[in-house]
């Protein structure tokens, strides 16, 4: 999946760039106006991420310009500012996303996922794990057509944890994706493993949840092959 | 304001080095020719006293001749042949002593006994200059300092008269977009605010970097328990900095009405939702959880976001600070005059001190040490304000009760 990540503070292009090569897309760089424009005329892309505070013009105007020639590209906007204007007037303008900085990078994946979901015509909505089936369309899990009933939160926590399985998530990332960035830390860990020994003992009535493991000290992961 | 006196500074400046040098010149000039005139007149005093044949007493053909030491100045008298008359000042050189000096040289005839003479002052050009340049540099200075003492008047003068409109600028008009969205209630703040919003939103950018760092540093499969532990210790530490950087972003942002407030929330599923997460949690602290919201209380005017977070921090408190085998209670009334939320708990009570700060819109709480960032509070106490709820803390050893009136105007009838 190609994408462009326009972004002038170079260390923070560089980690999503290396985050997301790792989730096999193929990134390219632009750290300016300019340089995005070029980049753009050189090629198409999948994926756009647009940081609005470039330093030689404004990110809103590169989204617009921008879906004048990559039309079927997927465009989420990044700032620091956060305000609500500029989330609306992005979203106005075309973009498919808003992330406020600072983000997480597996929010920021799972965001992509779920707009690639959302705009691709991606169809399967069913994943399978440890014998039972999430329909992420009706937001439902089953165990042979047996379906369990799981809270909002709990389905949110499930669900963040199978986008990004095979890998260790820490209660920081889980309670930013689920409960947003207000949370005491203290809080956050404890109210976390609350929910997930919550979906434990819900799925574990079903069949064994062994693949769902506790990282000691650290957070959780789905191990499945 | 500032550049306006800058740039007509600036012209002061353009004019005064473009006209000035010719008026100093011709202010020395004048000054020179008004000396000149005022030794023509002593001079001439002196002849009326004492006679010009004084001035002829060796020769009476050759004249008279007298310069100082350094031809600075000279007066010259001679008797002249014709009858010319002259009346003058003019710079012409003269040969002194083999020396070729340029003088502005006064001349005048006048007559004597039947005789015409004609005297004649000069004083160097040298000189002038001399005190055109003494005079320049004088000027000069003055004006550099009168320049840079206006600068620094002007500036701190601005600072005063403008710090009214700054408060208007910076905290009333961003995010109005309609003259109904301009709320006429009077601010009170201090630049400490401004400071603190300025610094949390340039803090963002570094954060992000240092948080996706961390991230791809946990997504590395070789790393060490010991390793990992360091990682999670950094994103922990991360993770705080963040909070409290939003934290502020937040509470600025609800201050300066940088939300929108025209949404329909049910007060119900508002509280449906903040018992989803949270009577898990207190259940499992071993306490008591009761929940009395049977009925939609449809609020007008509002925002679903800002209404739970309220609820959630006064939910979040209760089951923080009351130990089990205490109880904590949400419950929803519709009265006569509105709807009231709830929040009851049997902990060991807020301190006053605390309220009161929150109350007088402290920022940064002293003696939170029970409050992990001190912000839960505030962050409640001015999303209540924004949405027009009354809040009251009624507070004791024994509980807390916190209680949002949404008003008879709030509740949609519809």
């Amino acid at each position: 999946m190609r994408t462009l990540i326009i972004e002038d503070q170079r260390e923070l292009a560089e980690e999503i760039k290396s985050y997301l090569q790792k989730e096999n897309f193929h990134c390219t760089l632009a750290h300016s106006y300019k340089e995005a424009t070029e980049k753009l005329a050189g090629g198409s892309f999948d994926f756009i991420l647009i940081d609005l505070g470039l330093p030689d013009g404004n990110g809103m105007d590169l989204l617009k310009e921008a879906k004048k020639t990559q039309e079927s590209a997927l465009y989420i906007i990044i700032t620091a500012r956060g305000e609500v204007q500029d989330k609306v007037e992005g979203l106005l303008s075309g973009a498919d996303d808003y992330l406020a900085k600072p983000f997480s990078l597996l929010e920021m994946k799972a965001r992509m996922q779920a707009i690639l979901r959302r705009k691709s015509g991606w169809n399967e909505t069913a994943i399978a794990f440890g014998g039972f089936t999430m329909d992420t369309q009706k937001r439902e899990v089953a165990h042979n057509g047996n379906v369990i009933e799981l809270t909002k939160k709990e389905f949110d926590l499930l669900y963040f944890l199978l986008i990004h399985k095979n890998k260790v998530i820490n209660r920081f990332q889980l309670a930013e994706h689920i409960w947003g960035e207000y949370f005491e830390d203290d809080h956050q860990s404890n109210f976390i493993d609350v929910h997930v020994k919550n979906v434990r003992k819900k799925l574990g009535s079903f069949a064994p949840v062994d693949w769902l493991e506790t990282v000691r000290g650290v957070g959780y992961r789905i191990q499945l092959l | 304001m500032i550049l306006f006196n800058l740039l007509s500074k600036g012209v002061i400046l353009l004019v005064f080095f473009s006209v000035g040098p010719y008026l100093l010149k011709k202010y020395a000039l004048d000054y020179t020719d008004d000396r000149l005139l005022e030794k023509r007149s002593q001079v001439l005093e002196i002849i009326a006293d004492e006679g010009i044949e004084n001035f002829f007493q060796d020769d009476p053909e050759s004249g008279y001749g007298s310069y100082n030491l350094l031809k600075e100045e000279y007066i010259s008298l001679e008797r002249i042949v014709d009858n010319t008359t002259l009346d003058t000042i003019f710079n012409e050189e003269r040969i002194i002593e083999e020396d070729v000096v340029s003088y502005r040289v006064l001349a005048y005839t006048f007559q004597e006994g039947g005789n015409t003479y004609l005297l004649e002052i000069g004083r160097s050009l040298a000189t002038i200059q001399q005190i055109e340049k003494v005079i320049s540099s004088l000027i000069v200075a003055a004006f550099f300092i009168f320049i840079g003492i206006t600068i620094i008047m002007d500036t701190s003068f601005h600072g005063v008269i403008l710090r009214p409109f700054n408060k208007i600028i910076y905290k009333k008009i961003p995010e109005i977009r309609e003259p109904s969205q301009y709320t006429y209630e009077p601010i009170k703040t201090g630049t400490k605010d401004f400071k603190i919003l300025d610094e949390a939103i340039n803090s963002l950018t570094p954060i992000s970097v240092i948080q996706s760092k961390i991230e791809n540093m946990l997504s590395e499969s070789h790393l060490s328990p010991e390793e990992l532990q360091r990682l999670m210790d950094m994103q922990q530490t991360i993770q705080r900095f963040k909070h409290l950087v939003n934290s502020l972003l937040l509470i600025s942002k609800i201050s300066n009405a940088q939300y929108v407030k025209n949404e329909m929330v049910d007060l119900c599923q508002v509280v449906q939702e903040v018992i989803e997460t949270w009577e898990p949690v207190a259940r499992e602290k071993g306490l008591n959880f009761s929940v009395e919201a049977d009925v939609a209380v449809p609020i007008a005017n509002s925002n679903y976001s800002m209404v739970l977070m309220m609820i959630q921090n006064a939910v979040i408190n209760a089951i923080r600070y009351t130990t089990a085998p205490g109880s904590v209670s949400l419950t929803i009334s519709q009265r006569e005059h509105g709807a009231v939320v709830e929040v009851t708990d049997t902990g060991n009570g807020i301190p006053t001190t605390l309220i009161d700060q929150v109350k007088r819109g402290h920022v940064f709480l002293t003696d939170a040490k029970n409050d992990k960032s001190g912000f839960g509070l505030q962050i409640m106490h001015r999303i209540a304000t924004f949405l027009n709820v009354d809040l009251t803390i009624d507070s004791t050893d024994k509980g807390t009760i916190i209680r949002f009136d949404f008003g008879k105007d709030s509740v949609s009838t519809a």
